[in-house]
């Protein structure tokens, strides 16, 4: 399945955010949200939050844990570190382009 | 909280069968805002638009879809019909005398004949395979249609006051049918409208679905009430009103007829005819602004053109509006009709492995 975060279209930045989210651990959605909101000052509403939980399920880039008093935790995949992996390297290649250039101007 | 448990209902049924119990919880500890509301019922289209979330036809699917490509095409030869026809009469209207062009408007009367074929042609299709079958109400449904279809066949020339000596023209008006049909036309599409109603809505109440019910009565009606706006006295003079009329009248009894035909043909009554009712009736709905959009833009027009100002060519805005009911109607279709059950497959393997069972 490739592993382009743009295929999903206006979740593929809160996919990416979750992503990095739970490359710390695994956490449930209000628990995503928080952590989110304080690495990245981004604050996800729920309906996104979901959406974008639906679809990366879907690719099988996050699985969901047994659920705990009616919230389910969810983990990252083998192939979401990959897919996290590739979209990180990409944009540190795009930041540091950026900061040479701006150095020499 | 209970706005935000009613949003969280529209929700496909799938979905919330997966994700509502922990959307829920988060909701909970959330502070909800108006823009919270918002992002849900963006959500909430999405999920209606996913097609992961439609329920699957099992073994009706191939024949779910040979309906609905010829329900597609039967929409396509209408707005082609109509489209052709149109055009034809202004090419008529302005370039009679001028001889350069009495082929082309000559050789344009052909393609809403050719159109006209194709809808009877599809009409007796439908009716071949649903009378092998044995399927009484695609048989109902395919009868109507054929009957419309003569309709429009013998209309037309009432219709646009054609002067060509055809036989249409002379069929028509020596037996005095154009009168006749012009009444049957509107009994049609209201006799289908309270035929939807009547067989579909006794069945929503006797299982007690009230949402259902009245959006099949929104149907049912909205072809009479999409004519509304062309029959006050503002809209009346505008020549753009008699083809969006028409318009409104043809393609208002297809879109619910079309989706009480995939009702029929799945057997599912409650959640499939729900959302293709729902479906069609939002799409009906945007569909009737639209027309009123262009309606009050006529008026404007007029004003503006009694005081020497001119805004808009009545061709482009025709046109326009046929372009757009033919998308529509398509749209509605497709999202009505379409099934992907590869998507099906993902979602339920989720599912699965969520609740430690086998798919």
């Amino acid at each position: 399945m490739p592993r382009r975060l743009p295929e999903l279209g206006r979740f593929s930045d809160p996919a990416l955010l979750i992503l990095s989210s739970l490359a710390g651990g695994p956490k449930h959605g209000y628990a995503m949200m928080e952590d989110i909101d304080e690495f990245s000052g981004t604050h996800l509403e729920p309906g996104t939050l979901y959406g974008a939980i639906e679809r990366l399920e879907q690719r099988g880039w996050i699985e969901a844990l047994p659920s705990e008093e009616r919230r389910r935790p969810y983990r990252i995949t083998a192939a979401g570190a990959t897919a996290l992996q590739e979209q990180l390297a990409t944009m540190s290649r795009i930041v540091a382009t950026g900061q040479q250039r701006l150095q020499t101007t | 909280m209970r706005i935000i448990t009613w949003i969280l209902h529209c929700y496909p049924r799938r979905w919330r069968e997966r994700y509502q119990e922990e959307m829920l919880a988060l909701l909970e500890q959330y502070t909800i805002t108006f823009k919270t509301m918002l992002d849900l019922l963006l959500g909430m289209l999405d999920a209606r638009l996913n097609s992961v979330y439609r329920t699957k036809e099992g073994s009706m699917l191939q024949h779910i879809r040979d309906n609905r490509a010829l329900s597609i095409i039967y929409l396509c030869s209408v707005a082609m019909f109509l489209i052709t026809i149109n055009f034809w009469m202004l090419v008529t209207t302005s370039f009679a005398r001028d001889p350069l062009f009495s082929l082309a408007y000559n050789g344009m009367f052909f393609i809403p004949i050719i159109s006209l074929i194709v809808l009877l042609a599809i009409t007796c299709t439908t009716i071949g395979k649903a009378v092998n079958k044995r399927q009484w109400g695609t048989l109902i449904f395919a009868v109507i249609c054929l009957g419309t279809t003569i309709c429009l066949f013998l209309q037309a020339p009432s219709v646009y006051h054609l002067d060509l000596a055809s036989i249409l023209d002379w069929f028509s008006n020596s037996f005095y049918l154009s009168l006749l049909l012009n009444v049957l036309e509107l009994t049609l599409s209201f006799g289908c409208g309270l035929f939807v109603t009547g067989i579909y809505g006794l069945k929503l109440l006797r299982k007690r679905q009230g949402w259902p019910l009245l959006f099949a009565v929104l149907i049912a009606t909205l072809p009479l009430a999409s004519y509304i706006p062309f029959v006050s006295q503002s809209f009346n003079n505008a020549p753009i009103t008699s083809t969006l009329a028409f318009v409104c009248l043809i393609i208002a009894s297809y879109l619910p007829l079309s989706a009480f035909l995939l009702r029929l043909t799945n057997g599912d009554l409650s959640r499939r005819g729900w959302q293709t009712s729902r479906i069609v009736g939002s799409l009906w709905g945007l569909f009737l602004l639209f027309t009123l959009v262009i309606a009050i833009l006529w008026s404007v027009e007029h004003l503006m053109v009694d005081g020497g100002i001119s805004l808009l060519n009545p061709v482009i805005m025709t046109t326009l509006t046929l372009i757009i009911t033919l998308f529509v109607a398509l749209l509605a279709l497709a999202r009505s009709f379409l099934i992907q059950p590869e998507g099906e497959g993902e979602i339920k393997a989720a599912s699965a492995e969520v609740s430690g069972t086998q798919p």
